[in-house]
């Protein structure tokens, strides 16, 4: 700062034209322009002498601090006639050196500036100048004015709050507007709603410069990285000084490649990373490092893409924090060079290629270094060889104690001997995708695998209670295979809240490009597996066919059996299996001997058609409603509950149909729908219907996904 | 019982069991025992300690909440607030950063964050103008500043 000179004019020549003037302070480094007026003139008069004035203005200027006389422009404090005497200016010069310091101070009139009360006065000839200054008093007002605001902010009350306790509200500001964007939507060929993250708690860095620098300080606040535009997200890089980063980037866009390769180069800092999409190959170069704070890492890669190698050198540096560790759509050259940790709670290889499977001795040592995992999805990375023999003996199985879900996609031998293997804790989900299959599947492995399976998990111990079938296009690797699915479910003790999709406690899916037998998966499902305790099944298959006979042998014994739902090709089989109860002759009267006959559906009372088209099934659609209805009225042994019908998402079935099995007594739920089947895909039925029985606990609703 | 004194000279005498919810007060008395002497305040007028005492008893009895939060797992929580906690806050602005503060000083975690997540709810979704407002704030940004604001409200528009 510059030390302020007292200026008193006017010269002589406008020394009549004038009327009195101040004292002006003026900044000596812009001596042309620091001339203001502060303070009222008649404030100044009284008894006192000018020199008096003058000194207790010297004093005033001595209590201020240089800056902040500087920062006001300080002008004219007091009025010094126009009259006073020479021995009075040298007394107010001496007065103002003395007091603001050794400079001389150079009193003389202001030449131009007439200092009023309430105005400045301009003259003419001065235009320019006088536009300087007035442009100069406007920044210096300006910037007092701000002051004064930034004063009347601090004495609010929320800003009487510590910057720590702000930094944790608008961190709470920031969390709560996460994931709750809707997404953008067509609507009249536009794109509406917002594409990115809900950003607007940045608003709260706009309020005033004091959030503004708390917020700005709070590097927590900064450190979800996110990518609306490559501008924010350097900027919260910076922002973020050096806490741990976190991160979930979509890459469809390569505006944001620099600055999220910058990211990753610095993997010290990082804490979650979760990539999916264009990741080009590049962006994992500088992946070598150590990574101490690195706690998740999710890399999805676009599967229509060629794979991603896995450098070898990949966080080879440690990642000694690593909880979650998801590749996809990656080839990954050996099993040893993945960052494998104790604090792994999920590990997920999914659509990955293996370049060389580990052994089984490495891959079970792997496994026990990691004690915490709960996930485990592996994609063709079970060991070939043989497991060594010590770890077959139940007393020496390495312990996965916390495991909560397998699942395993690799060929039938590979997984036979996992579960040959490994314990698998009860309650646990499992997931397995052959990827081999003998058309002859009762020879196949499955049975084996089942066999083992059982071995090595208990959770179907107390037996099925469940099981769909259906048929399902899976990726695998970089085509989409056609599977058919089982999915089992246990006995549940808790009731399944309604429109809940319950992953299945055994998923097993058998790759059906191949001439896959249904009949011989139920019969070797049913062999391995007790689902004699079978309450819903359901069979939505769409070019499978099933036999009656196929129904009969595999679920027409089960006493618990109440509820049935069928695709489109297995409907008519049904019904086909239904009438052929051997307690009626074909005339419908009953066999004499009835009583001692095997049961046949004994305890259904619900059927659903999902999706049926009514006018394929036999000759026309009131062909095979009266079918239907002929069976279940006629052909079902009266001891037997009555059977309800469902009907969703079905072609060809009408009012006439309903109003015709409703007119034989038969309960029908019909939801209206009866348009044409073609292209339609109608939301996946309600699986299991309620059933209220005071004995058992099945009174469970459940709609499928 | 615990002898509490405000900032402006008002005693209190607490259950230790209320009072405990502080863990100021609880460290204090740990650290000092058994003592007659009123444990000072001085950052704590009595018509707030009033209000303070009200959590408190109000929450009697149940389990402290858990130590420190890492501020990064800040981001996890929602701005879901008790019923009753939301009739508590449901006071003017002066009360609600007094009680604030408090919380802060007598450090019960769980008052400071009903607290903090009553403002943050307070600010969720409002522009910066109507922040403002409603905390009687005054825009003091320099020229400079605003266009920098102005910059960075282009960041909000994704494309």
């Amino acid at each position: 700062m510059s030390l302020i000179s007292a200026t008193m004019g006017p010269a002589a020549s406008h020394e009549r034209a004038t009327p009195p003037h101040g004292l002006f302070l003026i900044d000596i480094k812009r001596p042309t322009q620091e001339v203001y007026v502060s303070r009222s003139i008649k404030s100044c008069k009284g008894a006192v002498s000018a020199g008096e004035r003058v000194s207790r203005l010297a004093a005033y200027i001595a209590r201020e601090s240089m800056e902040r006389l500087y920062s006001l422009s300080l002008a004219v404090l007091t009025k010094i006639s126009c009259r006073t005497s020479h021995r009075r200016e040298c007394q107010a010069r001496q007065a103002l050196t003395g007091l603001i310091g050794a400079r001389p101070i150079n009193l003389r009139r202001p030449m131009k500036l007439e200092a009023t009360r309430n105005s400045t006065h301009v003259d003419r000839d001065w235009d320019t100048e006088s536009r300087e200054q007035l442009g100069q008093r406007m920044r210096v007002m300006g910037s007092e004015f701000l002051k004064v605001r930034t004063k009347y902010n601090s004495l609010a009350k929320i800003n009487t709050l510590p910057a720590e306790i702000m930094s944790s509200i608008f961190l709470m500001v920031m969390a709560s507007l996460k994931g709750l964007n809707p997404p953008a939507r067509w609507q009249g060929g536009r794109l509406v709603g917002r594409i990115g993250p809900d950003i607007s708690w940045i608003n709260v860095t706009h309020v005033c410069r004091h959030w503004r620098e708390v917020a700005l300080d709070c590097a927590t606040l900064w450190s979800t990285v996110l990518f609306c535009t490559p501008e924010l997200t350097e900027a919260m890089t910076i922002r973020s000084k050096n806490a741990p980063l976190s991160f979930k980037f979509d890459c469809y866009d390569n505006r944001f490649n620099d600055v999220v390769s910058r990211i990753l180069s610095q993997p010290q800092r990082l804490r979650s990373v979760e990539i999916s999409g264009l990741l080009h190959p590049a962006l994992l170069d500088k992946s070598s490092r150590s990574a101490p704070f690195l706690e998740r890492l999710v890399l999805s890669p676009l599967t229509s893409l060629p794979k991603i190698l896995l450098p070898t050198n990949f966080l080879q540096g440690g990642a000694v924090c690593l909880k979650h560790l998801e590749l996809q759509h990656f080839h990954i050259p050996s099993w040893e060079q993945l960052p494998l940790g104790p604090h792994l709670t999920l590990l997920e290889l999914k659509l990955t290629t293996s370049g060389k499977r580990p052994s089984a001795q490495s891959f079970l040592e792997s496994l026990q270094a990691m004690p915490l995992l709960q996930h485990l999805t592996l994609f063709d990375f079970l060991p070939e060889g043989d497991y060594p023999k010590h770890f077959s003996d139940d007393s020496e199985r390495p312990p996965l104690p916390d495991l909560r879900a397998l699942e395993l996609s690799d060929t039938s031998a590979a997984i036979t001997a996992f579960f040959a293997t490994l314990t698998v804790p009860q309650t646990a989900k499992v997931a397995v995708y052959l990827t081999d299959i003998d058309p002859e599947i009762e020879k196949s492995p499955l049975s084996q695998l089942l066999v083992n399976l059982r071995k090595s998990w208990k959770g179907l111990e107390e037996g099925v209670q469940r099981l769909i079938l259906e048929e399902e296009y899976l990726q695998k690797f970089d085509i989409h295979v056609e599977y058919l699915q089982l999915q089992l479910y246990r006995k549940r003790s808790i009731e399944v809240k309604s429109n809940e999709y319950i992953r299945p406690d055994l998923l097993i899916n058998l790759r059906s490009d191949h001439d896959l037998h249904p009949h011989a998966v139920f019969s070797t499902i049913a062999a391995q597996l007790d689902i004699s305790q079978l309450i819903f099944l359901s069979v939505l298959f769409e070019s499978y066919i099933l036999t009656p006979e196929t129904w009969i042998s595999a679920f027409g014994a089960l006493e618990g059996l109440k509820s049935i739902t069928v695709g489109h090709t297995v409907a008519l089989s049904l019904i086909e299996a239904l009438g052929e109860d051997t307690a009626f002759q074909a005339d419908g009267s009953v066999q004499p001997n009835s009583t001692l006959l095997p049961p046949h559906f004994p305890n259904l009372s619900k059927i659903t058609f999902w999706s049926v088209d009514f006018g394929l099934q036999t000759n026309n659609p009131s062909a095979f409603i009266s079918y239907i209805q002929q069976t279940i009225t006629v052909f079902r042994r009266k001891i037997y509950p009555r059977i309800a019908l469902e009907i969703s998402t079905c072609g060809n079935f009408r009012q006439e149909h309903l109003e015709q099995l409703e007119g034989m007594g038969i309960e029908v739920d019909w939801d209206s729908h009866n348009g044409d089947m073609h292209g339609q895909e109608g939301a996946r039925p309600i699986l299991y219907a309620e059933f209220t029985d005071d004995e058992e606990d099945n009174e469970e609703g459940e709609e499928g996904e | 019982m615990v002898l509490l004194l405000t900032s402006d000279n008002e005693m209190f005498s607490v259950a230790e069991d209320v009072i405990k919810r502080s863990a100021y007060i609880k460290n204090m008395l740990e650290d000092v025992g058994e003592s007659d002497l009123p444990i000072p305040l001085p950052n704590v007028e009595s018509n707030v300690l009033v209000k303070i005492l009200e959590y408190c008893e109000h929450y009697r009895g149940e389990p402290l909440p858990a130590s420190d939060v890492d501020p990064a797992e800040i981001g996890d929580r929602s701005l879901d607030i008790a019923d009753w906690d939301q009739k508590y806050m449901a006071v003017d602005q002066e009360m609600l950063f007094e009680i604030i503060l408090a919380a802060n000083y007598l450090d019960i975690k769980s008052l400071l964050d009903v607290g903090c997540k009553t403002v943050a709810k307070m600010m969720k979704g409002k522009s910066s103008e109507e922040i403002r407002t409603l905390f009687n704030i005054a825009n003091d940004f320099t020229p400079e500043e605003e266009a920098q604001i102005r910059k960075e409200n282009a960041w909000a528009e994704c494309r």
